[in-house]
């Protein structure tokens, strides 16, 4: 087996030299990355898991049919080309020849029907299963063909099989062990070596990995901190190759650490705030068109989040792949102090923010904005709430006035606007009910030309400036913290680590 | 002895049943549902709905405590709602660090502090006891977190001596073990210490004045027979009762140090579910800490049998 996997390596490293231009530099392989986590993974079952932690860990051992590059175009993975009906509800996936599962055995396309089934099942509990409901049919012609048919078209369906959640799983290991939480085995480039609560999780190289040559580390160790400082005095000491957190405050000295790159990219992330459309005083629209007019919306990202966040129009950023254009609400006080005569405020009114959690840029954006919302004669109250007070008081009872909120989904306008703006979005928190809003999000699910799409968004979302059931703050850059000698990562928009192509010196 | 060891064990096993409603109830009142939680960012109704009927949180609440205790009689005590994986499995884990840690600490705080708090005495008013009553006041006064943040920065970063963080169970390596554990140890120890330090002081000067100890010098003994023999025997008393009443505070301030150095323990991960409202292990994290107290408390009452011959249990 040892001596078996030996020749291999051999023979590998031998095609290597072999396969290298004239002059070319042999690539490092081997060694072992050690990332810093704040978190420890939770549930590892891909269709159970909910963690962004977690995620970030096992979509190293975990694929879908197909992957992302890093400007969130779909592309193939586990299934190597694709064609789609011209009505746009049947898929006709080819899959990849020669992939194997950690386990040994080869995938298959029944493995994707069972995998996709699976997510379907109430009793899996995943989180996707709402939009897997779209799936009318799965169909296995041979062994290298799998034919989805839809219930309609659906722009997201090619982006929703990625790995992190829609993973293909074999049927043996869930049937053997109840779940994937305890023996997870994927087809990735790493396969899951060892855990220990709230200390690490290792994973180790795949020698089986169908792309030639990679992943190049043997190990990958994820080590589990959970205080900031404590991670960054870690990164410091040279014991972490790796952290992506670190206090916004301390982001400038950290840059000037010798030996320690800083690297950031546009991500999904969108901060904002609920209106709640069904409450005084956010029932009446002029009375939110006032607060939208009476804030400054670059002078509040600026002091929360410094050159991290931009300030965006709505809760589409610009890293949607998908290109809206939306102009903002006008700022101005004339303007807010016109809006709250036309409200019924001719003195202004008062309310209470909710901010979910108490970080210390969540701070800054609430009492900027109170400071702000004051000059045009409008009391804003601050209640910092734990999460899960919130996920009672505001979630499940609707029962606030305003709430901050975020999210760091997928940046396509159907999975950001859907579920918080359609009339029967899951988490509606603003009671927003606008019959051409809803007419539009659902118009934008079903076309299948980017362009159209683009346009049917716009539409949509001119509209939803001029109501206000949110106020989106700012889009933040995810940013990580990386010892000089770790070369090849790449930030993904998603926030998700993927270390099939990093080495390390 | 042994009867009034034995009672107590009684009333220790009704303390933790009692215990065990109050949190189980409590728990429950808490806002917050552990499954929409879990979803994070996409709670939707319809799958929070069914994962609840799954875990059977939707079983009113005497049914929600009866299915627990009949699982928990046959020592089953479940399985986390966040990570899936057994409580006994995550509790078994979390143990051996926090004992580690908690034993380490109590050492160097019950060393540290019975020496400095005796030396202290012996050498009442002068710089030496100005002094470490200085430092002990210093060490009642600076939180365990700040002392903790100090020792990373200047034996970790600046010194480059220790680890700053993380965890290396004593079966893998003692001197992993130990190099990890030095810091954290130490910054929970010292403040321990501290209010020992003072208690001592304080005790063995009052037994200082006291008849018997000036006997025994007009007797002739030997300055070291007459504190050893006499004076600290009837000083250790006070300092069992604070070292007893302190685990308390021991087990408070791990939560912290451990958060501080990632140490995997008990108190990391008794947070970590109050947070995350994983109803399953904090029920069995807080039974346990309930009883670890008890027993705590126990040891400190058999301890001033075996000190000070006037105190009999039976």
């Amino acid at each position: 087996m040892r001596v078996g996997r030996l020749v291999g390596l051999a023979l590998v490293l031998a095609a290597a030299v072999v396969l290298l231009p004239a002059g070319g530099r042999a690539q490092t392989r081997g060694g072992a990355l050690v990332v810093g986590f704040q978190r420890d993974v939770l549930n590892i079952d891909p269709h159970m898991w909910t963690a962004n932690a977690t995620r970030k860990v096992m979509v190293n051992v975990y694929e879908g049919l197909t992957g992302r590059d890093a400007k969130l175009n779909v592309t193939p993975q586990l299934a190597e080309s694709w064609t789609i009906s011209p009505d746009g509800k049947r898929y006709t996936f080819k899959l990849r020849k020669g992939v194997k599962f950690h386990n040994g055995r080869e995938m298959v396309g029944e493995d994707v029907k069972y995998s996709y089934e699976r997510i379907l099942n109430p009793k899996t509990g995943s989180q996707v299963r709402p939009d897997f409901e779209v799936i009318d049919q799965i169909g296995v012609p041979d062994k290298a063909t799998v034919v989805i048919v839809l219930k309609r078209p659906y722009a997201r369906f090619l982006g929703m099989l990625d790995g992190d959640w829609a993973a293909i799983v074999p049927r043996e290991e869930v049937e053997k062990y109840g779940d994937l939480n305890a023996h997870p085995v994927g087809t990735g480039p790493f396969r899951f070596a060892s855990r220990a609560a709230n200390q690490h999780v290792t994973l180790e190289r795949n020698p089986d990995y169908y792309e030639p040559g990679k992943p190049y580390l043997d190990k990958v160790v994820f080590k589990i901190i959970p205080d900031e400082f404590a991670l960054m005095a870690d990164l410091k000491a040279g014991s972490t190759d790796l952290v992506f957190t670190a206090p916004t405050q301390m982001l400038d000295e950290l840059k000037k650490t010798p030996g320690v790159s800083y690297l950031e990219a546009p991500s999904s992330i969108v901060t904002f705030m609920y209106l709640n459309t069904q409450r005084e005083p956010f029932s009446k629209l002029a009375a939110r068109q006032a607060l939208a007019a009476a804030i400054d919306k670059a002078t509040i990202v600026r002091a929360a989040y410094q050159a991290i966040g931009q300030p965006v129009a709505s809760l589409v950023p610009s890293t949607s792949p998908v290109k809206v254009t939306v102009a903002d609400a006008p700022h101005g006080l004339d303007r807010a102090r016109a809006l709250l005569r036309e409200a019924g405020y001719p003195n202004g009114y008062t309310f209470t923010l909710n901010v979910l959690g108490s970080a210390a840029t969540s701070k800054a954006i609430a009492e900027t904005m109170q400071a702000q919302l004051k000059q045009a004669g409008i009391t804003m109250n601050i209640v910092y709430t734990e999460p899960g007070i919130y996920e009672e008081q505001v979630v499940r009872k609707h029962d606030f006035q305003a709430a901050t909120d975020g999210t760091s989904e997928h940046p396509d306008p159907d999975v950001k606007l859907y579920i918080r703006l359609h009339s029967k979005g899951g988490t509606n928190l603003a009671g927003y009910a606008n019959p051409q809003v809803d007419a539009l999000l659902d118009q934008g699910r079903q076309q299948m030309d980017p362009a159209q799409r683009a346009a049917t968004y716009s539409k949509a979302l001119a509209q939803i400036v001029t109501d206000v059931p949110v106020v989106a703050f700012a889009e933040l850059k995810f940013y990580v913290f990386v010892r000089d000698r770790v070369q090849g990562f790449e930030i993904d928009p998603l926030t998700m680590f993927f270390f099939k192509n990093t080495r390390v010196r | 002895m042994a009867r009034f060891v034995g009672a107590r064990l009684v009333q220790l096993a009704f303390i933790v049943a009692a215990v065990s409603v109050v949190v189980f109830g409590f728990l429950r009142l808490l806002p917050g549902d552990p499954i929409a939680m879990m979803l994070g960012e996409r709670p939707h109704p319809q799958v929070v709905a069914e994962i609840r009927k799954l875990y059977r949180l939707d079983q009113p609440f005497h049914v929600q405590y009866a299915l627990w205790l009949a699982q928990v009689a046959r020592g089953n005590l479940g399985i986390s709602y966040i990570t899936r994986r057994p409580v006994a499995a995550l509790i078994g884990e979390a143990l051996g660090p926090t004992v580690g840690l908690a034993l380490a600490a109590l050492a160097i705080g019950v060393v540290v502090g019975v020496t400095a708090g005796i030396l202290a005495a012996l050498y009442r008013n002068t710089a030496r006891d100005v002094a470490a009553s200085v430092l002990a006041f210093a060490g009642i006064s600076i939180p365990s977190f700040f002392l903790a943040v100090l020792l990373i920065w200047v034996f970790s970063l600046a010194l480059r001596w220790l680890p700053p963080t993380g965890y290396v169970s004593p079966t893998v390596s003692i001197a992993g073990w130990a190099r990890h554990m030095a810091l954290p140890a130490v910054a929970l120890g010292l403040i321990l210490a501290a209010s020992t330090m003072r208690l001592v002081r304080s005790g063995v000067l009052e037994v200082l004045g006291r008849e018997y100890v000036r006997t025994a010098r007009a007797k002739g003994l030997a300055e070291r027979v007459v504190v050893g023999r006499h004076v600290l025997r009837n000083a250790m008393i006070p300092a069992v009762t604070a070292v007893g009443l302190q685990l308390a505070d021991l087990l408070g301030g791990a939560v912290i140090i451990e958060s501080v150095f990632a140490i995997p323990g008990l108190g990391r991960l008794t947070l970590d579910s109050i947070f995350a409202r994983d109803y399953p292990v904090l029920q069995s994290a807080i039974l346990m800490l309930t009883g670890v107290f008890i027993l705590a408390n126990l040891l400190a009452d058999v301890t001033y049998a075996l000190i000070d011959p006037r105190i009999r249990y039976d």
